[in-house]
């Protein structure tokens, strides 16, 4: 956004305030299941786009909306996500974690979406709000945020189970931010303006 | 900042002193008898990035002030800068000259009626923003006095603005009619609200009967995260049209 922020300079000299909404492309991540019935956390790094970091902004609302989808044939997974602000995975890496190999950051990590069932072949859309979860406004000014994804297999179906890993797809992840960017130290450029 | 803010004090300082310094070594009685500014004529009443302590006589068409006088000293300007970024603004000037004294005052309303064209380009130059919706609207108050010494007019102004935030500024100024319709303009000043405390100018400005023209720099010292490494100084350039 600097860059074009930039390219805006004889408007930003006469600017006080800027309302700036951003919109991410969506982005589509894939988290591994590897054992049946005991719960496997897997971490995967998300790159917060430049437009919504640093710069001063004001977060007026962030939210995030993406689907969930339980490709599998047979298995319900029992799933929720956190929002971690450290995290030890990269975009290329995800991590994974059991409940005896968990970071100690799991415990400060916010409830994006509580623990809750997909049926096999099902999808879920699924919108996170500032509003009501307030830890996505610290995303915002971040380089990078973690997303922390609990997954059980609770439920086989009939027949052997698949073959591990499995995947839960987390689809089409879009972030949105309403930002208010102040200028409060740009006086300088009223006066050449002669305003 | 601390040191930048005492640095800045003590430049505004130095530059106040050395105006008053200026006024108690010149010989005031010289400089009264001295040629008035016959030939610098005040134009659209801006020095660099100050209104001039002077009263506008003529319609003049200018790009910091544009401005068509009414009776008794009464002006409606308005900033043709501001105007053409899409913050139309509109202001009544009243200014008076007694023996050496100069008086204005002034108020001004701005509001800006840009935002969806400034979005609709950052939004075609950068798909990520959907909306980029600038505000600029409120009022300005400043008053300036100035004294008139033959070819040296030394003047003082106090601006106060309120946008989305608050800006108030004093200012000091000098301008020199040196040769002909020209004068060299120095300005020294803080910001007290809205930006880098010092606030500083140096240029020249030709105020012939009908055409003007200002060229300087001003430090403006924008901080601004948004621009890299700030943008320490703006250049000025104004021109003006008198109707006689």
């Amino acid at each position: 956004m600097n860059r074009i922020l930039f390219a805006c300079v004889p408007l930003l000299l006469t600017a006080c305030s800027a309302e700036v909404f951003v919109e991410t492309e969506p982005i589509d991540q894939a988290v591994p299941v590897t054992s049946l019935l005991q719960p496997v956390y897997a971490e995967v790094a998300i790159d917060v786009p430049p437009e919504a970091q640093g710069l001063d902004i004001i977060v007026q609302q962030i939210t995030a909306d993406l689907t969930v989808v339980n490709p599998t044939q047979a298995l319900t997974l029992e799933a929720g996500v956190r929002l971690s602000l450290e995290g030890q995975a990269t975009p290329e890496e995800p991590k994974l974690y059991t409940s005896n190999t968990l970071p100690e950051y799991f415990t400060r990590a916010s409830v994006l979406l509580p623990t809750q069932n997909f049926a096999p072949q099902s999808s879920k859309a699924v919108t996170i709000d500032s509003a009501q979860t307030p830890a996505l406004v610290q995303a915002a000014g971040k380089e990078r945020i973690w997303i922390i994804v609990n997954n059980t297999v609770k439920q086989v179906g009939i027949g052997a189970p698949p073959p591990f890993p499995v995947t839960i797809l987390l689809e089409d992840i879009i972030f949105r931010a309403h930002v208010t960017k102040p200028f409060p130290g740009i006086g300088g450029g009223l006066e050449v303006g002669g305003l | 900042m601390k040191t930048r803010n005492r640095v800045a004090r003590r430049l505004v300082a130095l530059g106040l002193g050395s105006q008053v310094l200026l006024l108690l070594i010149l010989p005031l009685p010289a400089l009264a008898q001295a040629p008035a500014q016959e030939d610098f004529q005040p134009g659209n009443a801006r020095l660099l990035t100050t209104d001039a302590a002077a009263v506008i006589e003529h319609p003049v068409l200018g790009l910091q002030r544009s401005a068509v006088p009414l009776l008794g000293g009464l002006a409606l300007d308005t900033s043709l800068y501001a105007d053409l970024l899409l913050a139309p603004n509109l202001g009544l000037r009243w200014a008076m000259a007694a023996g050496p004294h100069r008086l204005v005052v002034g108020a001004r309303y701005t509001h800006f009626v840009g935002a969806s064209v400034y979005s609709s380009y950052v939004s075609s130059q950068e798909p990520a923003i959907t909306r980029f919706e600038p505000t600029l609207s409120g009022p300005t108050v400043y008053g300036v006095y100035g004294l008139a010494l033959g070819r040296l007019t030394v003047q003082g102004e106090a601006r106060y603005a309120h946008f989305e935030s608050s800006y108030l500024s004093v200012t000091g100024a000098v301008a020199l009619n040196l040769v002909g319709a020209w004068a060299l303009i120095g300005e020294v000043g803080a910001r007290l609200e809205g930006g880098s405390r010092l606030r500083a100018a140096a240029g020249v400005r030709y105020g012939g009967e009908r055409f003007g023209l200002a060229l300087g720099a001003a430090y403006v010292d924008l901080n601004d995260p948004v621009f890299p490494g700030g943008l320490p100084v703006a250049p000025v350039l104004d021109l003006s049209w008198t109707f006689r």
